[in-house]
């Protein structure tokens, strides 16, 4: 039992942020006791809702007086737990901070609120002719917010880079309550780069409640291709040699045999279901010369044996390619009740060594396991089939699961590309990295979070009690 | 005394380490104790975990280019050389991943992608003495940096010596990794202050297959604004797209740049596309009635951007300002710059990366004039929401010029991340923005 009185802290947050900026009630609380990582699930005390930054820093300061568990949330489209309030407390979400507060083409900068859903972003710059860079699959709900917290990537950072390399600057509301300022349209040259360390987060140093991105020229042509290889191998190879031509495709995506299926018996884009994997390979830019990589991506691909290659020669054609990509999730939804799409990333030239190896660990886990993989940065997702309502069948799904990222460690690679750490993978941190290594994390987190009360049990273990449920699952 | 430098010698050997006195290890003018050399990052470990306890104030030391840098240290106890750390301990050409000592030059780096025909797309001055280390650590770059990035973008992972002596890694191996928090960034432009450098993990790029720089000269600076907007709107891809003006650029430049103002805009990539849009940009320029100077190519856009990089060095200058600004006020800036130079007898030139909003101001002239010039450009610039700092001025000078202005965020801040990685201040003390006196 929390030692503070929930109706009380109720009543005082509905005094900051209005009767419609607090949920009380258990059964609306249920929206918000997981995120897109279903295999935890907690109940919060209470979800806030503040409206404005002030409102926001008032929250905070509040729950720190009361010394309440945080947990910051967007619209709660995290794969790793990043949201899941693992030591109860309240949820606070930024959703109703959702103002576009300035863009200025000419200096290719937009300031947002936290809340601003990413796809929002793209409709107010497109018309314009730009674009905010990064594009996680969930970019028609995820925020600007989450994506900062999570670093987040997508299929088209390959060329254009990810979160990081986006956001110019933050304004945080740091556990306390105090509101902090970093970088901008003009990045302070003194300093240390706090934005660059807050990117990635994951609402462990506090909560961002603004956002300064960078924007992008839309590209004036696109070309994008299907190429089927009737060989792993031959595919994981052509993605390592076109990198090495000097050509950055805007997208490289590889798809595996049981991807494909999963797509084709969903939308019947025309994937082969034959072949061991296929690449949707995007090159954009200027027009001139685009045609000419695009014949030298060709060859790549000839050399490597692949059985064909289809261009999207339509606007309608392209977006059919990509609909059974960016798709892809929905028609796993068709095949099994449940997933979990895991985050690992190897080094490029053992991405075909990966994937078999994942093959083998699926099958001796007797699980079904997808893979997308944004392979022109050694990225992949392998996606676990499952029934969450079979106990013994999370329990494999975990331990696949792990399997799984333990083979991408050992091959050199890291445990999160994009999706973040979160509550799934923090107990992978001591593999990956030494005790003097995760405890420079952890200082840089005692400055800003000293308590670790602030999205505890995240990236890293934390002294605030776990609830219940989760005792024994902590890393 | 002679005890502890008994116990530095016994970790670096009898050749890895030398008294400090007259050599050319000086930090601005402060004459180091003792110089070490270690050869690996065991080494530097020792030595710092040493140091530490004894109280010594260390300074790493890479090729020394941009020393400039901070405030002018109260003592340097000992120099701690990073020119024998260039061990190549991963290098994968087929993932374009390489990890390298902190002390390996850049152009040394660069002449060994060669071979694959790979590089490192960063453009900083005096490549031939800069160290890889020394470049994260004071987060330097060059004109490429419009478009193909800074150090923020390249490194992936670093291997630090902590104050207390432990080694630390951060980030890995791999391009794309968000586990845990990067702690690369925190490093990157921290001078050493969290941790010495002694390897930094890489991604390459592949070299371009062809160049092209056009230039166009400029009656005035501010002709220049409406040249950038044209193309930063535009679809073209610049990787660089810089503003030079003011006397030092004839010199600076080998006469490649008359004295004046010129925009210089550089394309790279597919031999097609940059042919095309050196052609679009040379036509944007008559477009805006402004003079063509020249349109180069191949290895005569090599020369001229190195030329152009070179300019940021500002060799000759007594004293370097670096402004940022937003790209749409660099013009203004440089001539509100020039306005306030000329009647202080202050000679002028600057260097911008005018895509960007980084501008560099380089002056010569009397002391007073100097220090008058850099507080009236920083007002100026921090009118506009800018920052300015002092890259590089005569040691006495530096206690007027208030080298770092306001630093980034909130000073308590920054300062509660330095004590807790240096709480003895130790490392490169004295010198970086969080050591100013009585605001914490």
């Amino acid at each position: 039992m929390p030692d503070y009185d929930i109706g009380k802290l109720a009543q005082s947050l509905r005094a900051i942020c209005g009767p419609a900026g607090v949920i009380a009630d258990p059964t609306d609380l249920l929206t918000y006791e997981c995120d897109a990582y279903i295999v935890e699930r907690v109940t919060p005390d209470l979800v806030v809702m503040p409206a404005t930054t002030d409102e926001a820093a008032q929250v905070m300061a509040l729950l720190h007086r009361e010394g309440v568990p945080v947990t910051p949330r967007g619209t709660g489209t995290s794969l790793a737990g990043g949201c899941l309030a693992a030591s109860g407390g309240v949820v606070v979400t930024t959703t109703r901070l959702k103002r576009i507060r300035e863009i200025d083409l000419r200096n290719r900068y937009a300031v947002l609120d936290a809340g601003v859903i990413n796809a929002d972003l793209h409709r107010a710059v497109n018309p314009h002719g730009y674009h905010y860079a990064p594009d996680p699959s969930s970019e028609q709900s995820c925020t600007i917010g989450g994506t900062v917290a999570t670093n987040a990537g997508g299929p088209h950072t390959l060329k254009w880079g990810v979160t990081t390399n986006h956001v110019l600057g933050l304004e945080v509301v740091l556990p306390e309550g105090t509101v902090l300022n970093v970088g901008g349209p003009t990045p302070n040259l003194s300093g240390y780069d706090l934005t660059g360390v807050l990117v990635g987060s994951e609402g462990t140093l506090g909560l961002v409640t603004g956002v300064t991105v960078r924007l992008v020229r839309l590209a004036d042509a696109v070309r994008t291709m299907l190429a089927i290889f009737d060989r792993l191998e031959d595919a994981t190879d052509t993605v390592t040699d076109i990198i090495g031509t000097g050509i950055v495709p805007a997208a490289l995506e590889l798809m595996d045999q049981t991807m494909l299926g999963a797509v084709e018996s969903g939308l019947k884009v025309g994937f082969p279901t034959d072949a061991e994997a296929v690449l949707i390979i995007e090159l954009d830019g200027l027009e001139p010369g685009l045609d000419e990589e695009l014949e030298a991506v060709t060859g790549v691909c000839e050399r490597h044996g692949v059985r064909e290659v289809q261009r999207a020669n339509t606007e309608a054609e392209r977006a059919a390619l990509w609909k059974g990509r960016k798709r892809s999730f929905g028609c796993i939804g068709k095949l099994s009740r449940s997933f979990v799409c895991e985050d690992g990333v190897v080094p490029r030239p053992k991405l075909s060594q990966a994937i078999r190896e994942i093959g083998k660990l699926a099958s001796q886990h007797k699980m079904r396991v997808a893979i997308i993989s944004h392979a022109g940065d050694g990225s992949l997702h392998p996606i676990l089939l499952y029934d969450e309502r079979d106990r013994a069948q999370v329990e494999t799904m975990k331990c696949c699961s792990e399997a799984i990222m333990r083979k991408c460690l050992e091959l050199g690679g890291t445990s999160s590309g994009e999706h973040g750490i979160g509550w799934e993978k923090a107990k992978y941190l001591p593999v990956q990295y030494s005790v003097d290594d995760l405890d420079s994390m952890r200082q840089i987190r005692g400055v800003f979070n000293p308590t670790g009360r602030c999205n505890p049990h995240k990236i890293l273990g934390s002294d605030v009690p776990l609830v219940e449920s989760l005792r024994g699952e902590a890393a | 005394m002679r005890e502890l430098e008994a116990q530095l010698a016994g970790i670096v050997g009898e050749g890895g380490l030398q008294q400090g006195g007259g050599s050319e290890y000086s930090v601005d003018g402060v004459v180091p104790g003792l110089v070490a050399f270690p050869e690996s990052a065991a080494q530097v470990a020792e030595l710092v975990k040493v140091a530490n306890a004894n109280g010594l104030k260390v300074v790493p030391y890479g090729g020394g280019t941009a020393m400039g840098l901070g405030m002018t240290p109260e003592r340097v106890d000992l120099v701690l050389s990073t020119k024998r750390l260039t061990d190549t301990p991963h290098d994968d050409r087929r993932d374009m991943t390489l990890s390298v000592g902190a002390g390996m030059t850049l152009s040394a780096l660069n002449a060994r992608l060669a071979e694959d025909n790979l590089w490192l797309p960063l453009d900083p001055p005096d490549p031939e003495r800069a160290t890889i280390g020394g470049l994260v650590a004071a987060d330097q770059s060059g004109p490429l940096r419009h478009g193909l990035g800074t150090l923020r973008d390249h490194v992936i992972g670093m291997k630090v010596i902590s104050a207390e002596g432990k080694l630390v890694a951060a980030g890995g191996r791999v391009v794309r990794n968000v586990a845990g928090y990067d702690m690369c960034k925190l490093h990157i432009g921290a001078l050493g202050t969290l941790g010495l450098l002694v390897e930094v993990s890489l991604k390459l790029a592949a070299r371009p297959q062809a160049n092209a720089i056009v230039l166009a000269k400029l009656s005035s600076v501010a002709d220049a604004e409406p040249l950038i907007a044209a193309v930063l709107d535009s679809s073209l891809e610049p990787v660089l797209l810089e503003l030079v003006s003011g006397t030092a650029c004839g010199a600076a430049t080998a006469g490649l740049l008359p004295d004046g103002a010129v925009v210089a805009a550089g394309f790279a990539g597919n031999g097609q596309r940059v042919a095309w849009q050196a052609e679009a940009f040379a036509a944007l320029v008559a477009s805006q009635s402004l003079q063509l100077l020249a349109s180069r190519s191949g290895n005569e856009a090599q020369t001229a951007r190195e030329a152009l990089a070179e300019v940021h060095g500002g060799d000759s200058a007594d004293v370097v300002l670096v402004a940022s600004v937003l790209s749409s006020q660099v013009a203004e800036l440089l001539t509100r710059a020039a306005a306030l130079s000329e009647p202080r007898g202050v000679a002028m030139g600057a260097a911008s990366h005018a895509g960007k909003g980084l501008a560099r101001l380089f002056l010569r002239g009397e002391e007073q004039a100097l220090t008058e010039v850099t507080h009236a450009a920083r007002e100026v610039v921090v009118e506009r929401g800018g920052s300015l700092i002092v890259a590089k001025a005569p040691p006495k000078l530096k206690p007027l010029l208030n080298v770092w202005g306001a630093p980034a965020g909130d000073l308590a801040v920054l300062q509660a991340v330095r004590r807790t990685y240096d709480p003895n201040e130790t490392l490169n003390a004295y010198r970086h923005a969080t050591a100013v006196r009585g605001a914490a």
